[in-house]
C-alpha cells in the first residue's frame, strides 16, 4: 500500500514534467503562435484531457469484452465525465486567453498568425479542433449525456481526434507561415507520416491488448481495501473495534 | 481480525506474520511495525540526482564542450533546470523500487510456496511463534475462543 | 459539535486598535516622508489584490471540493465560507483605485503617443476598465453569497435540495472564476506593465491565490484550536492541509518557471521587459521570492509527521502568507513605483489596516454561525477521516 503511493507520488511529477517539458521544446522558440508562456500548464491539462478520453474509449470496449460489467460501473464513467468536463473547460480557457493575448500582445506576427489559424488555408482543422475539444465536451454538464455510455463511447473518440487535431494545428498552422513570407507553403504529407500516425497507434494498441491480455486487468487487492472503508467508525468507537 | 490480534498481543504471544488478501486499517500500528525508510532513501537519491545532472551540465556546458546555443550564457541556470528535475524523479523512482525489491528479498527465480491459497482470497491468518507446540496452541485456542475463527493449527 | 465562536470583545478591540493604528501611522508616513503618489496607490493595488486573492481562493477551495464531492473538508466548511464575506468590503476597496488610476496604469493617460498602447485600446480604457470591475465583483459576490446562502438553508432544513444546489453553484461559480480571475489579473496587475503579456499570468495568479487561502485557512484553524475550538478536527485533516499547500506550492514554483524561462529563452525584447526591471533592480527580493515559496514549503513540509502537526504547519503557513505578499510586491510595486519601491513602514501599516480588517470580517462572520455546518451528508465521512 505503502509502496503504491510512493510510485504515485512519483509518477505525478513525471506526468507533469514530460508534457510540460514538450511543450517548451515549442514554447521555448519564437515561432509566432508557439512563443506562449501558457503551454506548459495548457499541454498538461490538454494531455488529461485527451488521456481521460482515451481511457474512457479502452474501458467502455474492455469492460464490455472481459465481463467487468459489476467492477467498473457506470458511476466511475461518470465521474470520469466530469474530469473530462473539468479539462476540457481549462483547455478552452487556455484557447480563450492565447487568443485575447495574441491581440493584446500589439505583436504583428501574433494577430497573423491567430488569423491564419481561424481564417487561413487550414481554418478546417482549426474548426474540427474548436468543434471536438470545446463544444462536444461542454456537452457532458447534461447529466443525462454523463451518465449515457454510448454517448462518452463516441465522445471520447471525437475528443482524441479533436486533440489530434490540436496537435495538427499548433505545428502546422505556426510553422507553415512563420517570418519570411518566401518560406511559405502548405503542409503535404507523404506516405511516411501516415505510416508514422497508423504505426503509432497501433504500437499504443499492442501494448494495451498485451497488457490485458498478461496481467489481471484490475487489481483486487486495491478494489478489496477500498470496499471495507464504508463502514467504519473508529472515531466514536474505538475501543470496541469489531470486525 | 484485529480484536484477535490485539487479544494475542495483550497475552504476550509472539506474532511473527499476519496475512491478508487486502490492507487492514490499523493493522500497522497494532503490531507496531515501524514506518518504512523507503522514502528516506527516495529522497536521498533525488537529491544525489539533482546535484549529478545539475553537475554534468555546469561541466558539459563550461569545461569540457562549450557550444554557444542561442546566444545564450554558457552556464545558464534556467536551461538546466528541466533536466536536472527529470533525472532526480529518475533517480528517486528507481532507487525506491529497488529498494523495496532488496527489501522484500524478490529476485528473479525466487519459488514462493503460499500457506494456503486461500490466503490471497478470502481469509485472514496470524502467524504464532511456537517453541513448543502444543501449549502454545491450547493457550491460543483458549484465548480466541471468544472470537470466531475458522482454523487454528 | 454544536460551538459557536465567540468574537470576544478582547479581539474586537484589539483588531481595531490594528486598524485605526495601520491607518494612522500610514497616513503620518505619507504626510511626513512623502514616498509618491505611486507608491501609496500601488500599495493599496498590492492590498486589495493580496485579501482579493485570500477570498477568492477560499471560494475556490470550497467549490473545487464540492463539486469533487470530497468528504473530508467538511467540518472546515465554514471557515473558507466566512472568508468570502470579505468581498464586498474588497469591492469598495477596489472602486477606490479611480482616484489613483493615473498613478497607476500609465494606459490611462490620454496623450501619449504609443503604438502599442493605442492598439489595446477597445481593452485599456477607463469605463471598459470599470464595467469589467463591476462584472466580475458581482458575479464573484453573487455566486459565493448564493452558495453560503444554501450551506446556511441547508444547516436548519434537512432537504438534500440545498446540498445539491450548492454544488450546482460551486460549479457555476468555477467557471466564472476561472475566466474571471486571469481576466482580473491582466486588468489589475498585467497592465501595471501595459507593454508586456504573459499568457500564463491569469493561472499563475490563480495558484498563488490558492496556496494563500489555503495558508490562511490552515492558521486559522491553529488560531482556533488554541482557543479550544475544534476539537474534532484531527492531525489527518491537518495532513490533508499541508498536501495541499506542499502540492500547490511546487506547482506554484513550476509555473513561476515555466513564465520565467520561456521569456528568458525567447530573449524577446517586447516580454523581457518585465524581468529586466526585476532582475536588475530588485535581484535581491527576486530571489528571496523564489525561495521562499518554493523552499520553505518544500523541505518544510516533505516528511510525513511535519504534515501533521498543526504548529509546526501553521508556521509554514505563515511564511507561505508572508511569501505570496512579496510575490505580489514584485509584481507591482517595480512598475508602478519603480525608484521609489520599497518595503517600509509605509507598507507593513497599510498591509497591517487590510490585515486587520479582513480577519475582523471573517471572525466576525464566523461568529454568526456554528463552527460546523450541519445536515451536511458528508460530515460522517469527514468526522471519521483517516489520512
Amino acid at each position: 500500500m505503502r509502496s503504491l503511493l510512493l510510485c504515485a507520488a512519483i509518477a505525478t511529477p513525471l506526468v507533469l514534467s514530460v508534457h510540460s517539458i514538450v511543450s517548451m521544446d515549442f514554447a521555448s522558440s519564437i515561432v509566432p503562435g508557439w512563443h506562449t508562456t501558457i503551454f506548459p500548464p495548457y499541454f498538461v491539462a490538454g494531455a488529461i484531457f485527451s488521456g481521460f478520453a482515451m481511457v474512457q474509449t479502452l474501458l467502455i470496449i474492455t469492460r464490455k469484452a472481459m465481463g467487468l460489467e459489476a467492477y467498473i460501473t457506470e458511476s466511475h464513467v461518470e465521474n470520469m465525465n466530469k474530469i473530462l468536463i473539468a479539462t476540457g473547460s481549462i483547455v478552452a480557457l487556455a484557447y480563450m486567453t492565447e487568443m485575447f493575448m495574441a491581440w493584446y500582445s500589439g505583436v504583428e506576427y501574433e494577430h497573423y498568425a491567430f488569423m491564419n489559424r481561424a481564417t487561413g488555408p487550414y481554418w478546417w482543422a482549426y474548426m474540427i479542433m474548436i468543434g471536438c475539444n470545446v463544444v462536444s465536451s461542454q456537452l457532458l454538464w447534461i447529466k443525462k449525456l454523463r451518465k449515457s455510455l454510448v454517448f462518452t463511447f463516441f465522445l471520447s473518440i471525437v475528443i482524441n481526434i479533436g486533440m489530434w487535431f490540436e496537435r495538427f494545428v499548433i505545428i502546422v498552422t505556426s510553422l507553415h507561415r512563420d517570418y519570411l513570407t518566401s518560406s511559405w507553403t502548405m503542409y503535404k504529407p507523404t506516405i511516411v507520416e501516415f505510416g508514422l500516425l497508423i504505426g503509432t497507434l497501433g504500437i499504443f494498441f499492442t501494448a494495451f491488448l498485451l497488457f490485458i491480455r498478461i496481467f489481471p486487468v484490475i487489481s483486487i487487492f486495491e478494489v478489496k481495501s477500498i470496499m471495507k472503508t464504508g463502514d467504519q467508525h473508529q472515531y466514536e468507537t474505538e475501543s470496541s473495534h469489531e470486525k | 481480525m484485529l480484536q484477535a490480534v490485539r487479544k494475542l498481543l495483550d497475552n504476550k504471544e509472539t506474532i511473527t506474520d499476519v496475512l491478508s488478501p487486502f490492507p487492514v486499517h490499523g493493522l500497522d500500528e497494532t503490531l507496531s511495525i515501524k514506518r518504512s525508510r523507503i522514502p528516506v532513501g527516495g529522497f536521498i537519491f533525488g537529491a544525489l540526482g539533482a546535484i549529478l545532472a545539475f553537475g554534468f551540465q555546469a561541466w558539459v556546458f563550461t569545461v569540457s564542450y562549450p557550444l554557444i546555443i542561442g546566444g545564450k550564457p554558457f552556464f545558464s541556470i534556467p536551461t538546466f533546470i528541466p533536466i536536472t528535475f527529470e533525472v532526480t524523479v529518475l533517480f528517486a523512482g528507481l532507487s525506491m523500487v529497488t529498494a523495496f525489491l532488496i527489501r522484500s528479498r524478490l529476485k528473479p527465480d525466487i519459488s514462493f510456496k503460499p500457506l494456503d491459497e486461500r490466503i490471497t482470497d478470502d481469509r485472514f491468518v496470524i502467524l504464532v511463534d511456537t517453541a513448543d507446540k502444543e501449549l502454545t496452541l491450547n493457550r491460543v485456542k483458549s484465548l480466541l475462543s471468544g472470537i470466531h475463527t475458522l482454523e487454528i493449527r | 459539535m454544536d460551538e459557536q465562536f465567540d468574537f470576544k470583545k478582547k479581539y474586537r478591540n484589539i483588531l481595531i486598535i490594528l486598524m485605526t493604528g495601520g491607518i494612522l501611522v500610514s497616513l503620518a508616513v505619507i504626510l511626513i516622508s512623502k514616498p509618491g503618489a505611486s507608491r501609496i496607490w500601488a500599495n493599496v493595488l498590492l492590498n486589495n489584490q493580496y485579501f482579493i486573492g485570500l477570498s477568492l481562493g477560499a471560494a475556490f477551495f470550497l467549490a473545487v471540493h464540492r463539486v469533487a464531492q470530497s468528504g473530508w473538508h467538511t467540518l472546515l466548511q465554514r471557515l473558507p465560507d466566512a472568508m468570502t464575506t470579505f468581498l464586498p468590503v474588497a469591492f469598495i476597496l477596489m472602486l477606490l483605485i479611480y482616484f489613483g488610476i493615473h498613478n497607476l496604469y500609465s494606459w490611462t493617460d490620454k496623450n501619449l503617443s504609443d503604438k502599442v498602447i493605442e492598439g489595446k485600446r477597445a481593452w485599456l480604457n477607463i469605463p471598459f476598465f470599470f464595467a469589467r470591475l463591476v462584472f466580475y465583483f458581482a458575479g464573484w459576490i453573487a455566486l459565493t453569497s448564493m452558495i453560503r446562502k444554501n450551506s446556511n438553508t441547508l444547516m436548519t432544513s434537512s432537504d438534500l435540495k440545498y446540498h445539491n444546489r450548492k454544488i450546482l453553484f460551486s460549479g457555476l461559480f468555477l467557471v466564472f472564476y476561472g475566466i474571471t480571475v486571469s481576466a482580473s489579473s491582466w486588468d489589475w496587475i498585467m497592465s501595471l506593465d501595459a507593454h508586456w503579456y504573459s499568457t500564463l499570468f491569469g493561472w499563475y495568479v490563480l495558484i498563488g491565490m490558492f496556496v494563500t487561502s489555503l495558508a490562511f485557512i490552515t492558521l486559522l484553524i491553529w488560531f482556533l484550536k488554541r482557543l479550544g475550538y475544534l476539537k474534532y478536527i484531527r492531525p489527518d485533516h491537518i495532513h490533508d492541509m499541508a498536501i495541499l499547500i506542499f502540492a500547490f506550492s511546487i506547482f506554484w514554483t513550476y509555473q513561476w518557471y515555466a513564465q520565467y524561462e520561456l521569456i528568458w529563452y525567447g530573449h524577446l525584447p517586447e516580454e523581457t521587459s518585465y524581468y529586466i526591471t526585476r532582475l536588475h533592480h530588485f535581484k535581491i527580493i527576486f530571489f528571496i521570492n523564489l525561495g521562499i515559496n518554493f523552499s520553505v514549503p518544500f523541505f518544510g513540509l516533505i516528511t510525513i509527521n511535519s504534515k501533521r502537526q498543526i504548529g509546526w504547519v501553521a508556521i509554514i503557513a505563515a511564511i507561505v502568507l508572508m511569501g505570496h505578499w512579496i510575490d505580489y510586491w514584485l509584481m507591482i510595486m517595480p512598475a508602478t513605483a519603480g525608484d521609489k519601491a520599497g518595503i517600509g513602514v509605509l507598507e507593513v501599516c497599510m498591509t497591517l489596516f487590510y490585515a486587520s480588517l479582513f480577519i475582523f470580517i471573517v471572525l466576525r462572520s464566523l461568529s454568526t454561525g456554528p463552527l460546523v455546518i450541519k445536515n451536511d451528508p458528508y460530515i460522517e465521512e469527514s468526522l471519521n477521516y483517516e489520512s
